[in-house]
Order: structure tokens, then sequence, then C-alpha cells
């Protein structure tokens, strides 16, 4: 495997890919809180967001500004088709993996 | 929104906090979404929560992934391409400039020659005596004698014999002490080998556990305990013994000391380094010295008798301000009164480091060749100065120059150079240049070593520091001028904005100018400081060589007597007198130039009232003829004369200053006084003329004449010069039937004059090489700075000459400013120059003034040599033809 991608790296692409449009930062915080049930910093995702880019995982653009932001645009992210393919790569070999767990009984 | 009837705002320190950190092409976004954190939370939550956790989000942000700076560098693949361009440029520059380069290449070489020749110096000379490893806990025992106006008079470095062993037996303080005697030259003998030790000292068993002398063998604790031991170093050993020894070993061997006593060696030591202020080649047993300086009870005595240095161990920790000043009734316990004097009045125990002998004894006592502290300080100063002359060079020329490096950092900073980067390459470029400096300041370390080894008397030099210090000495040294010198271009350099510089072509940093101007006004400041204080330290020197001393030191010369000759005196100074071409002979206790060590108690009856003098009367014996020779004046009464039979047992000759101090307006009526002195009864016959016995440092000290063969150790023969060769023969003779052990040795009095003066001609002569560097490196660098600007306004000067401009006013025009900056230089460096002289000539009791001339002076010369320096490349643009200049565009 070419690549090598982190839980918490897998995680936040997840999320990415998830998210159809307006996935920024805080967004991006927001859903994986959601998702997942705990709680994560904002500059850790942050961290986690351009790792995943300078990977090629996911690309981004600058858009979007508000006024709570002090009129500062975002910058959103976007899975790229290399990034998708990880994603299932990784999921794949998961099941590939499930299908050799033998049928356990905790009695 | 809806809650508040004003807008919340976050922090601003905090916000700002994070504009300074953040890297700018990460800033927008993560501010961006750390504000929109906060509105929210103030929606959600209150303000003040909102506050706190917007503080917490921008430190939680810091972290390596955001903060600036980094990311610039290791985004670049091309770095070190980088790097071979710079250095590429740099050497074309180099070619590019000759001269420049070529000054600011020797400049930065011959200062940091200069600098690391007085390093060295500097450096020996500060570690004095600090190898002892309980060094900082060593003291030794000096005693301040005070007049009976409470002034101090005389600083002795050496104690009584009795103090030691009652300090050692009064404080608990005082661990050990020791005792040493070093005015001894006896003789030693093994078989055939018999050698007058000239550098023999005594020492009590404790001086080796004090002072750190590593031992080649045996052991040092016990080595002095048996009476009649010696330590040899390896240079006595050497004389003794076949070259063998150190194979044989030494201990249990004998020595004869003296022809009588045979003394047994208990270990041999390492030479003792140069740099300890106590020298010595053979060590003895105090105990063997104790018999010889009349027993026991002699070396217990308290008063005067300051012949013996003196050395305590302190336990550690102790605090020397309050145990010096629990010692200032040691005198009222331990010193008696004797001839109605109170002599614990008068004399002062007090401990002195060790560590501080060397530089700030300043004793005219001392027994060893001192340093200065204030000459060392000087010099030091001087070698720094001159590296940053040398330095400003470089940073005048490189920020000069700054138009033709202009077009070359607007298209660097097009294609995408940082400022850090620009900066990086040119602190490169005077760092290769401080290297290829280097380089040759080691080829004039290498041939001025030798120089500066003779002129110092050390041996200097670098088999003593270990070669990673070396290493590393050597790369502080380049890191730290190569980039002292680079710090200013670098920084102005890399300063210019690409649009203007590339758009409009050249344009006026006006700033840069003054700096450049400060630079040359403290480069020169610097060089005329130095050129007036070499004027003033000449003017002492003139002043010390031409002041009336009050005797005749000329063509005077001067052996020691030994106690044969002295006991024949009559006779061995007819047989010197009836030498032809001798024209007088005189014997003395001590000689003029030399110290005025002897006193005693005195008394005088003035009208049948007893009155004890109660000022330190030195004394001197002399033999009538001694005031002829030395042609000094009388002022009342007479001379000792060989016609009064009296004279030879009780009449006394003072100087004007005793007589003022006894309180006679009238030298004439001191005449016919009655006096006794030191137990002996007589009156005083005359009066001389006060005259500098001792060096012009200190002030005439009152003295007593009278004549007493028996101590007259220094025998004066004045002759004629043209027959000093034969004069000498005959001498020779005359001294070798009277001393069989020691050769014939003499000296002239002008030279031991001169001696007294070996650290101000010392430092004469070094302000000469200084100043003279300082004003080189100086001028080289105005006239590089002199041809660079008459080259930029060389279009200017075509077109004037065009228009009629003569050569005169051209070269006004090019040296105005150099002229206006010079003159600012020498409006600072007089009155600075003034306060350190002042400062300086207070170590003399007698000094010349500053004198206004030489003041001037050293500002004059500066002016001259720098106008020469700047009308020779002025002269050069007045004098180019016009249509050479402005033919092309």
């Amino acid at each position: 495997m070419g690549y090598h991608l982190g839980n918490l790296e897998e995680m936040i692409l997840l999320v990415v890919a998830i998210m159809q449009d307006e996935s920024y930062g805080i967004s991006i915080t927001d859903e994986y809180n959601k998702q997942s049930g705990s709680k994560i910093s904002l500059s850790a995702v942050h961290t986690v967001l351009r790792r995943l880019e300078k990977k090629g995982f996911i690309e981004s653009y600058m858009g979007g500004a508000t006024q709570d932001r002090g009129g500062r645009r975002k910058r959103i992210y976007k899975i790229t088709r290399y990034g998708y393919h990880t994603l299932q790569e990784v999921k794949q070999k998961r099941e590939q993996m499930w299908q050799q767990v033998p049928k356990i009984s905790f009695g | 929104m809806k809650k508040y009837h004003f807008r919340p705002v976050p922090p601003q320190w905090a916000d700002r906090f994070l504009r300074w950190y953040c890297a700018s092409d990460l800033l927008e976004e993560v501010q961006g979404d750390v504000h929109e954190m906060f509105f929210r939370r103030c929606e959600e939550d209150n303000v003040r929560k909102a506050r706190l956790y917007f503080v917490i989000d921008v430190f939680r942000f810091f972290n390596y992934s955001t903060i600036r700076g980094k990311r610039q560098i290791s985004f670049y693949k091309n770095t070190l391409d980088m790097y071979f361009n710079y250095l590429k440029i740099a050497f074309r520059n180099i070619k590019r400039n000759r001269l420049s380069s070529f000054i600011n290449t020797f400049g930065i070489a011959l200062g940091i020659a200069c600098f690391v020749l007085i390093g060295l110096y500097v450096q020996d000379e500060l570690i004095y005596d600090r190898f002892h490893k309980k060094a900082d806990n060593i003291y030794r025992v000096s005693v301040e004698n005070f007049d009976s106006d409470g002034t101090k008079i005389r600083h002795w470095v050496a104690a009584s014999p009795g103090f030691v062993p009652l300090l050692v037996q009064d404080y608990a303080a005082i661990e050990a002490g020791t005792r040493v005697y070093l005015w001894d030259n006896p003789t030693l003998t093994n078989g055939e080998r018999k050698i007058i030790e000239e550098s023999f000292i005594y020492a009590e068993p404790d001086f080796l556990n004090i002072f750190t002398f590593p031992f080649i063998e045996g052991n040092p604790k016990t080595a002095l305990n048996e009476p009649n031991s010696l330590v040899l170093t390896e240079a006595a050993a050497d004389r003794y013994f076949t070259s063998d020894w150190r194979e044989k070993g030494l201990i249990g061997k004998t020595l004869i000391y003296n022809n009588e006593i045979s003394m047994k060696i208990t270990g041999v030591m390492k030479n003792v380094p140069e740099q300890s202020h106590l020298q010595f080649e053979i060590l003895a047993t105090f105990s063997t010295i104790v018999d010889l300086y009349g027993g026991e009870e002699s070396v217990q005595t308290t008063i005067g008798n300051f012949n013996f240095p003196s050395y305590v161990l302190l336990k550690e920790g102790t605090d020397i301000a309050s145990l010096n000043a629990q010692m200032l009734d040691f005198g009222k316990r331990h010193i008696p009164d004797r001839n109605g004097r109170e002599f614990s009045k008068i004399f002062q125990v007090k401990l002195e480091p060790l560590v501080d002998i060397h530089l700030n004894s300043n004793s005219t006592t001392e027994y060893s060749d001192n340093g200065q502290f204030q000459h060392v300080m000087i010099f030091g100063l001087s070698g720094i100065m001159i590296l940053v002359i040398a330095c400003i060079n470089y940073m005048n020329l490189a920020t000069a120059r700054y138009t033709s490096r202009m077009k070359e950092v607007g298209i660097r900073k097009v294609i995408g150079a940082k400022r850090s980067q620009l900066i990086g390459q040119f602190l490169m470029e005077s760092v290769l240049l401080t290297f290829i400096a280097f380089l040759l300041s080691a080829l004039l370390i290498y041939l001025g070593l030798p120089e500066m080894n003779e002129f110092t008397g050390k041996k200097l030099g670098f088999h003593s520091i270990k070669a990673y210090e070396l290493g590393l000495g050597i790369l502080v040294l380049i890191l730290l001028v190569g980039l002292i010198s680079g710090s200013y271009p670098a920084f102005f350099l890399s300063r210019f904005i690409p649009i203007k510089i590339l758009k409009q072509g050249t344009n006026k940093f006006k700033g840069s100018a003054l700096f450049r101007s400060s630079l040359v006004v403290f480069q020169f400041t610097v060089s005329i400081i130095l050129i007036s204080s070499l004027g003033v330290v000449q003017d002492q020197l003139s002043f010390i060589r031409n002041k009336d001393l009050g005797f005749n030191k000329e063509q005077i010369l001067r052996f020691y007597s030994n106690k044969k000759m002295r006991e024949k005196w009559e006779t061995v100074k007819n047989r010197i007198e009836n030498i032809p071409g001798v024209t007088i002979v005189t014997g003395s206790s001590r000689i003029p130039t030399g110290n005025l060590a002897d006193s005693q108690g005195a008394k005088f009856i003035d009208e049948d009232e007893e009155r004890v003098i109660d000022f330190r009367l030195a004394n001197v014996c002399v033999d009538p003829d001694f005031f002829t020779t030395y042609n000094i004046e009388l002022l009342a009464g007479r001379f000792i004369s060989k016609e009064f039979a009296s004279d030879s047992l009780s009449s006394f000759i003072l100087n004007e200053i005793a007589i003022r101090k006894m309180g006679f307006e009238n030298v004439d009526e001191a005449i016919g006084k009655p006096l006794i002195y030191g137990g002996k009864r007589g009156n005083i016959v005359g009066v001389v003329k006060d005259f500098h016995f001792e060096s012009l440092h200190t002030a005439i000290a009152p003295i007593i004449f009278y004549a007493e063969s028996q101590r007259y150790s220094n025998t004066s023969v004045k002759l004629e010069v043209e027959k000093l060769g034969d004069v000498i023969d005959v001498l020779t003779r005359i001294y070798k039937e009277y001393e069989q052990d020691y050769p014939f040795g003499y000296t002239f009095i002008n030279e031991e004059f001169d001696n007294r003066y070996r650290a101000e001609m010392r430092l004469g002569k070094l302000f000469k090489v200084f100043a003279g560097l300082a004003i080189l490196i100086g001028c080289m660098g105005l006239l590089a700075l002199a041809s660079f600007t008459a080259e930029r306004r060389i279009k200017e000067i075509g077109i004037r000459k065009i228009l009629g401009a003569n050569i005169i006013s051209i070269l006004t025009l090019l040296s105005k400013q150099f002229i206006i900056l010079l003159l600012i230089s020498f409006i600072v460096a007089t009155p600075l120059t003034w306060y350190f002289m002042q400062n300086w000539l207070k170590d003399f009791a007698y000094h010349t003034h500053v004198n206004i001339v030489t003041l001037l002076s050293g500002g004059i010369i500066a002016l001259i040599v720098s106008l020469i320096t700047v009308s020779w490349s002025a002269l050069k643009s007045a004098f180019s033809n016009p249509v050479e200049t402005l033919k092309s565009e």
C-alpha cells in the first residue's frame, strides 16, 4: 500500500466524504463530534486536514465568507478520487479480515 | 446575534498573538474558524466563557504546523543549488570590486591578527596564580604603613617573620600559613658541580599544602617536614645530575649547602609555571634559614623586618572583608612599642587575594615582575577596537555600494526570494570574506608572534590551548566577525522594495547615509583617541627623562660589594679611585632610582625637649663622597666630611622635606640640632635639597643620611666613558680578590632609572603600533569609500568641468563631507582623550599636564592623513576628461 492512513485521519476523511458541501474546519469538527460521539478540538482537526491534503486524499479551495468570521473566507475541503479509492481499499481490507473471523460465542 | 445589543469582541491580545505566530497562508482560515467558534459560543453560552475558550483555542492552534517561518524553507527543494549560486555571486563580487575586496580582507585580517595576539597576552596576564587548586582561598599577608596623620605611605607586600604563627593561632578562619624567604643565594655542590643558586627560596611545610605544585617524585604533603630538606624543580635537577635522573630517581640523594650542610632531596617538582608571581627553582626547608637569620628568636619579631612574604589558606567560604576587619586590632595585641613609637598605630595587617597580586598589587615593594590591570585593560580594549574598525570598513563599503546590488536584490525578490533568504545570502558573503581574511591573518599571527613575545617578554603561543578549543575559537571568531560586519549590510540590502528599484532605477536611502556617517565618525574617534593618547604617553615619558631629578644619573656605574669589601671599605675605595678614568667613588646602602625600604624610630631634641618624630624617616647610609658623586645640592650646613672625626659616628644629613615635616620653617634653624635615630645620637649637620631618590610614581619621602661603612652594599663609581673598558677590567680584578663565588656584575644608574619606567615605555610602544594600525585600517576604508563616491559622481563632475569648475572646487566638493565627519570625530574624541589620560597620569606623583597642543595634534594628524587619502581618489576624478566620462550613457 502506497499510503498510510491513521485511524483519526481515516475518520476525518470519512466525515469529509459524508459531507457534501460547506465542509470546512468547524463543520467537519461538528460532524465528527456528532458521528463519533466523542469530542475533538478544532486545532486537531485543522492539523489532520492539512496532513490529508498534503498526502493528496483531499483538496481545498477558499470560499464562503460570513459576517461571523469577520469577513474571512473558509477553506472548503473535498475528497479526491485518490482519497475515495483509498477509503474503499481500507474498507475492503477490513471486510476481508472480518470474513476470516470465526463465529465466536461468548457464553 | 439577537441576544446582544452590541457585537461581542474576542480578546484582542490573543487575536494579535494569533496573527503574530500564524503562517500567513493559514491565517485567514484559522482566524476565521476561531472567530466563528467565538460567536457561536457567545450565543450558546455567555461572552465570558466564549472569550476564555477563544484564548484556549488560540493557544491550541499554536503548534508546529501553524507557526510561521519554517515552512518557507522546507518547501524549496533547490536549496542546495541556491547556496552554490550565492557562493558564485559572492566570488564574482569579490573579483569585480578588487579595491574594496582587498581593503576588506586585509583590514579584517589585520584586525583579527591584532585581536588574537592581544587576546593571548591578556589571557596570559589574567590567569596568573590561578593554577593553584585552592587559589581562591589563598591570601598574602601584607602590611599597610601609615603616617602619623593617617595617610598611607607604604604598602609592604612581605610581612614581619612573627606574623604568620600568630595569625594562625588567633583566627579560626585561617587554616594554614607559611612564611617564605627569597633573598638568599646559597651555593649548592654535588661532587664537581658547584653552583650559586639565584632562584632559591625557603618555605615552611604547609607551603606545599597551600599551593599546588605538581610533583614528579616524592610526596608534597611531607616533603618539607624534615629539617634540611630540598625540593628541586626539573630545571634545577638538570643542573646537578646527569640526564638519566628521571629513571634513577633523586629521592634521598644529597647536595652540600654552602659548603657545610648536607641537604636531602625529598621531592622533584615540575618547573614553576610562567604564570606564577612567585618564581623559584629550588625549595628548601624554612628551618635552614632560621639559623642563618639569627635563631628562632629573630624570626618571631613583629616589628618591621618586612622580609618574609607570607601566605595563608582560609577556610572555604570565609568572608574576607569581615576577617580583615577582625584584624584591625592584631597590631594592638602583638606589635609592641619601641623607642617611644607606637608601631601598632602605623602598621596595619591586611590580607590580599593571591589572584590579585599580579595585576592589582601595584606596590613599590613587590618582589615579582608584576603587570598592571589598567594596562591590560588598555591593551585589550585597543585590540577589540581595531577589529571593530575593520568590521566597520566592511559595513561601510558593502552598504555604500548598494546601487550595484539593488537590481540583483530586486530580481531575486521578484523570482520569489524571501527577505530571510537574502539576509542569509549577504551574511554568507561576509562570513566567506572573513574566512579568507582569517587565512591571511593566520600568516600575520605567525609572523607577529615572535615580535610580540620579544616585546612582552612572555612565551605566548597556542601550545597550551587544546586543539578542539582552538578550532572552536577560530569558528566562533570567524562567525562573529563575519556576522557582525555583515549584519547591517544584510539588513539594509534586503530591505529594498523590488517594484521601486526595478521601476525607478536608483533611489536614495537617506537613512543609510546617516548610519554610514556615524560609523565613519566612530572609526575616526577611536583613531584620534589612540593618536592623542600616544602623544600624552610620549609627553610623560619625555617629562620623566628631562625632569630635573635633583641628582646626576649619568656616567655612574654601580656594583654590589660583599661583606669582605665593606670591612675594608677605605682600602677598596682608595684602590678604585686610583684607577685611571675613575673620577670619584662612593658607597651607600641604597642608590637613587631604587627604593627606600629601611627606617628606624627617631627623636629629636628641640630646646631641651625630646620630641618623637612621628613620620616615617627612611635611612640611607652613605660615604662622605655620596653627595658629590651624585651632584646633590646642599641647602644649609655642610656635607659629612672625613675632616670631622665625629662625622663617622654622629652626624646626620636630612633632606628638605624631612626638616619641614619636623616643623622648621627655615632649613638653617635645623643645623646643629641634636637627633636620636635608631639609638644613634648625633647632630644635624646639613640639609640637602629634595631629590627623586625613588621613581616619579611616588612622592619624595623624608630621608636621613649618615655614615656607616658596614652597610655600603652598593659601590657607585663615576667614570669617564671613554675609558669604560679599562676601568671595568681593573674593577673586575679588584673584585675577584674579595669575592670568589660570584662573577663581577654591574649596572649603570641611568639604566636602572629607565628600568623603573619599563611598563610605561612598553605602553608607549604599543600605542604607536595600535594608533598606526587603527589609522591605517580606517584610512583604507576611507580611501575605498571616497573613490566609490567619486566614481558615482563622475558624470556630475564631468558636467561641472564643462561648465567651468576648476580642480580646487571639485576637490572641495568631494572632500567636504569627509572633513565634516572628521571634525565631528575630533570634537567627540578630544574630551574623551583628556579624561582618559588625566586618569592615567594620576598614577605618577609627578606628571606633566595634558598638553593642549598634544591633544590637538592627534586630530590634526588624523585630518592630514585622511585628507591626503580622500584627495588622492578625488584628484583622480577631478583630472578625468569630461569627454571620456560623458560620452556613453
